[in-house]
């Protein structure tokens, strides 16, 4: 089953990434940058200096105010996105699977990016500090390249983000958009990977992927719960009072998690995966500012 | 806390598999969560919280298990100790094995010594750390089976191997030896628990003890044979002589029946009756009863067995020879004239040759001289004179000694008068101990019966002729004592007729010679005999017939209870050490108390709250 509908992805087309810091790119895209530069769309006047091309001269403000005025224009940029997705053994948990939805999310992302003339660079972080990556994507021609390799990632290992991100911070040092998808969840805390993350001087986002059960589990009686990624047991009696002790450790963590974020001006997104993933796309992805 | 049946207390293994049960049945289900340190953290949270609940939920468990603990407990008769001192104790234990403790008159048919050996046991149990108990078991005599100890196995063991033998009580013996352990406690307080029926004299004073008695018995009423003897007439018949008494509020009126022990054949039988605390005294003749054992039966039951049967070995006595060396006279010529059965030459042997032609004979009357080699006998009289090399020696004469004092209870002088003895002239013996003295005068003895390990000898110092002895009613009396005193020893090579159970079985044999026994209870045992030739066997501590073996040929010995004291079988409330009256006091010996009953109880109330709590949660 493909990751996107086709119906899903004419809608996607109608998007585009909205980065808030715009960042010089490799080559001309559909991105307005800063740099004045010589595309069509005006942006501001400036006194003429001597050495200016004169084909900018704006002859119209010389007729009314009699000074010499330069034309400025946006230069056009293309943008790079990245898409970093945590495949531990931990997102391979729910129905449907964290790691789906994660992967999901991130196909969304980037064929809205590629849509948009971005280029787009898919990555799987793997433990220990592993990235497979098919390099930068660019133009709707890769978008079958793009959902291809997304839909080929499986989960395996523990939990490589921490190291991954500073591999990432290290040798790629993306600019443009990042966006991290992720169940953050780390017994460790996510502290030190959010800091690596925020190294990358662009647009950092962080997709926290949930499965409902870890927020509100629902359970009572006798388990024995293996953790996925380490496969550590813990005996546990879930009685209302240890269920109502999980919600508070999880509210806490989950609150510790969007503090590290604001502090690294991460701008994090906490979903489950009992929302529907068109929904998350098509609205709140776009009210968090990450699409428009 | 310790237990009677500690067998049962393999039971608390099935404690395993109620644990495993309940823990195979709570079903606890395995699940994969992405991450399970929250809920570390949450079971953190809750960690005192979640072990009340934890016990709540186990209670089923822990009730199960406590149920469990309680059955083991009052299955394996768990007792708990109850003694409150506070210091070491030390205990010496007397348990009586007399005859009389194996009167089953208690609880469920059980023997007095049944019920002093749990008894003892209780005892046992109470001892705690640092108590010491010495374990001595009483008949006649004390034998200590332990010394102090804490070892309770080792007291067990020793308590439960003991057995009654047929012997009476006699703790005076059993006082001595108590006595040197308060000396030896050095200032500790010694605490005596006399396991008894009480069916002892006063033993004498015990200071310094703490003296509990801990009776037991119930029955009272008892009819016992207390004295058998063969008594052989001086004509050479013997009979049977029978004591049958009463002991307690019953009249005696059984049946006494003469028995052969072979085949267990009926020879007589008589009526034995007396009044309540009477005797009946009962003669059989056994002139026609062939040698052989022979058992005394009192036919009919009574609480105590043992004093109804008595045993003797019956024999036909060979005929005691005598001689007389001398000139003679008139008043000793034919001895038989005094005890009848006697056999001698009718004349007085002149010669030491012609005495030594006689023969072997039991008795020598020497009178005037002795010869300078009298051949060995067994008895001697010696009218003015005495043996040559003796310990005895004439020192001179003395003339008309008066008769100072003579033995009034001395078999040899019994009934007979000796103030108006006249003798006109009398060696002066020398060498003679004073107990052997039987008419005494300032001047010297004037009659003695002198006993050697080779010879018993009575010598008269004076001519008959001489005195007025002969003619007084004393001489014949002296006379006839004497040759029945002489005679009523056994030779070498007799055998008595019957023993008093625990009183040594002795034979004379070659030296080295091996004597077999087999005794009436238990193996055969062999004995040697030593340089005197004479082989014993102490152990007659049963009553009944003693097989026996020697070079000699096949034999056989009697040993009965015959004890008075012993047939008494009336417990007493009481016994008296020194004129000190020691009461009854059982509770010396319930240290212990059986839980049995408090533990079902409680068992009981858990299984109900159990069961409660079970339908609640259904």
């Amino acid at each position: 089953m493909p990751l996107l509908e086709k119906e899903f992805l004419k809608r996607l087309e109608r998007l585009e990434i909205a980065a808030r810091k715009v960042r010089r790119g490799v080559r001309r895209g559909e991105r307005i940058s800063r740099r004045r530069g010589s595309s069509v769309e005006f942006a501001d006047h400036r006194q003429y200096s001597v050495g200016d091309d004169l084909r900018f001269l704006d002859w119209s403000v010389y007729a009314r105010l009699d000074r010499l005025m330069v034309k400025l224009f946006h230069d056009e940029e293309d943008l790079a996105v990245h898409l970093l997705v945590d495949t531990s053994r931990s997102m391979d948990y729910g129905e449907p699977t964290k790691l789906l939805y994660a992967l999901r999310v991130a196909a969304a992302i980037g064929y809205v990016a590629l849509a948009g003339q971005c280029r787009v660079r898919p990555a799987l972080l793997r433990a220990p500090d592993r990235i497979e990556s098919p390099g930068y994507l660019r133009g709707m021609g890769s978008a079958e390249r793009l959902l291809g390799f997304l839909e080929r990632a499986g989960a395996e290992g523990p939990n490589g983000l921490r190291d991954g991100l500073r591999r990432l911070a290290s040798e790629v040092r993306p600019k443009g958009v990042v966006v991290l998808v992720s169940d953050l969840m780390d017994r460790d805390g996510v502290d030190a990977a959010l800091s690596a993350l925020a190294r990358n001087p662009g647009d950092l986002f962080a997709v926290q992927v949930l499965d409902p059960f870890e927020t509100d589990p629902g359970i009572e009686g006798e388990f024995r719960l293996v953790d996925s990624e380490d496969g550590s047991r813990a005996e546990v009696s879930v009685t209302p009072e240890v269920l109502a002790a999980y919600r508070r450790r999880c509210g806490a963590y989950l609150a510790a998690v969007d503090g590290a974020c604001r502090r690294r001006g991460i701008r994090r997104l906490e979903t489950t995966t009992a929302v529907p993933f068109e929904k998350l796309v098509l609205e709140v992805l776009r009210t968090r500012g990450l699409l428009r | 806390m310790s237990f009677l049946a500690p067998g049962f207390l393999w039971l608390m293994a099935l404690s395993g598999p109620i644990v495993l049960l309940y823990f195979f049945r709570q079903r606890q289900e395995e699940r994969v969560v992405p991450t399970n340190f929250l809920w570390a953290q949450a079971i953190q949270d809750t960690r005192t919280a979640a072990v009340l609940r934890k016990f709540l939920r186990s209670l089923l468990l822990l009730l199960q298990l406590a149920f469990l603990a309680l059955a083991v407990l009052a299955l394996a008769g768990a007792t708990a100790t109850l003694w409150s001192s506070g210091s070491a104790r030390l205990v010496v234990a007397v348990l009586d094995r007399s005859a009389s403790m194996g009167i089953a008159d208690g609880e469920g048919g059980r023997t007095r010594l049944a019920a002093a050996k749990e008894a003892l046991g209780n005892a046992v149990e109470g001892l705690r750390e640092g108590d010491r108990m010495m374990l001595v078991a009483v008949d006649e005599r004390p034998e200590v089976l332990v010394p102090f100890t804490g070892e309770k196995d080792r007291l067990r063991r020793a308590a439960a191997a003991v057995e009654v033998r047929d012997l009476g009580t006699d703790l005076s013996e059993a006082v001595v030896l108590l006595r040197s352990q308060v000396t030896a406690a050095a200032g500790r307080a010694l605490e005596v628990i006399v396991l008894s029926d009480g069916a002892f004299e006063d033993p004498g004073v015990l200071e310094g003890a703490e003296v509990s008695f801990v009776p037991f018995g119930s029955a009272a009423d008892n009819e016992g044979i207390t004295a058998l003897r063969v008594d052989r007439g001086a004509g050479g018949g013997a009979s049977l002589f029978v004591s049958a008494e009463s002991f307690g509020a019953k009249p005696l009126s059984r049946t006494v029946s003469l028995r052969r022990v072979e085949g267990d054949r009926l020879i007589d039988a008589r009526e034995a009756a007396a009044p309540p605390g009477g005797q009946a005294v009962l003669f059989f003749p056994l002139e026609s009863v062939e040698p052989g054992p022979l058992e005394v039966r009192l036919e009919g039951s009574d609480p105590f067995a043992a004093d109804d049967r008595a045993w003797c070995v019956f024999r036909s006595e060979a005929p005691r020879r005598y001689a007389v060396y001398g000139k003679g006279n008139r008043w000793i010529r034919d001895l038989s004239t005094f005890r009848p059965g006697l056999e001698g030459p009718p004349e007085p042997l002149a010669t030491s040759d012609a005495l030594r032609k006689a023969g072997p004979v039991d008795l020598v009357v020497y009178d005037g001289e002795v010869p300078p080699d009298p051949p060995p006998s067994r008895a001697a009289i010696y009218i003015r004179c005495v043996p040559p090399g003796g310990p005895v020696r004439a020192a001179g004469t003395v003339e008309f000694p008066p008769v100072l004092d003579w033995s009034r209870t001395h078999p040899v002088t019994r009934h007979a008068e000796f103030s108006d003895l006249l003798v006109v002239e009398a060696l002066r013996l020398e060498g003679l101990p004073p107990a052997s003295v039987l008419v005494d005068s300032p001047r010297g003895p004037l009659l003695a019966l002198h006993k050697t390990q080779e010879q018993t000898a009575l010598y008269i110092p004076f001519e008959l002729d001489r005195s007025n002895f002969p003619l007084r009613l004393a001489f014949p009396l002296v006379m006839a004592n004497a040759l029945d005193h002489f005679f009523s020893e056994s030779r070498p090579g007799d055998e008595e007729d019957l023993l008093r159970s625990g009183e040594p079985l002795e034979r004379v044999l070659p030296v080295g010679g091996v004597l077999e026994v087999t005794p009436p209870k238990g193996t055969r045992v062999s004995v040697t005999a030593g340089p005197t030739g004479r082989a014993a066997f102490r152990d007659t501590f049963h009553a009944g017939i003693y097989r026996l073996k020697s070079p000699a040929g096949p034999g056989a010995a009697a040993a009965s209870l015959l004890r008075r004291g012993e047939s008494a079988i009336a417990p007493r409330p009481r016994f008296e050490a020194g004129g000190v009256k020691h009461e009854a006091r059982p509770e010396a010996v319930r240290a212990n108390v059986l839980l049995r009953d408090p533990l079902l109880l409680i068992g009981l109330a858990i299984l109900s709250i159990e069961w409660l709590l079970w339908v609640r949660r259904r």
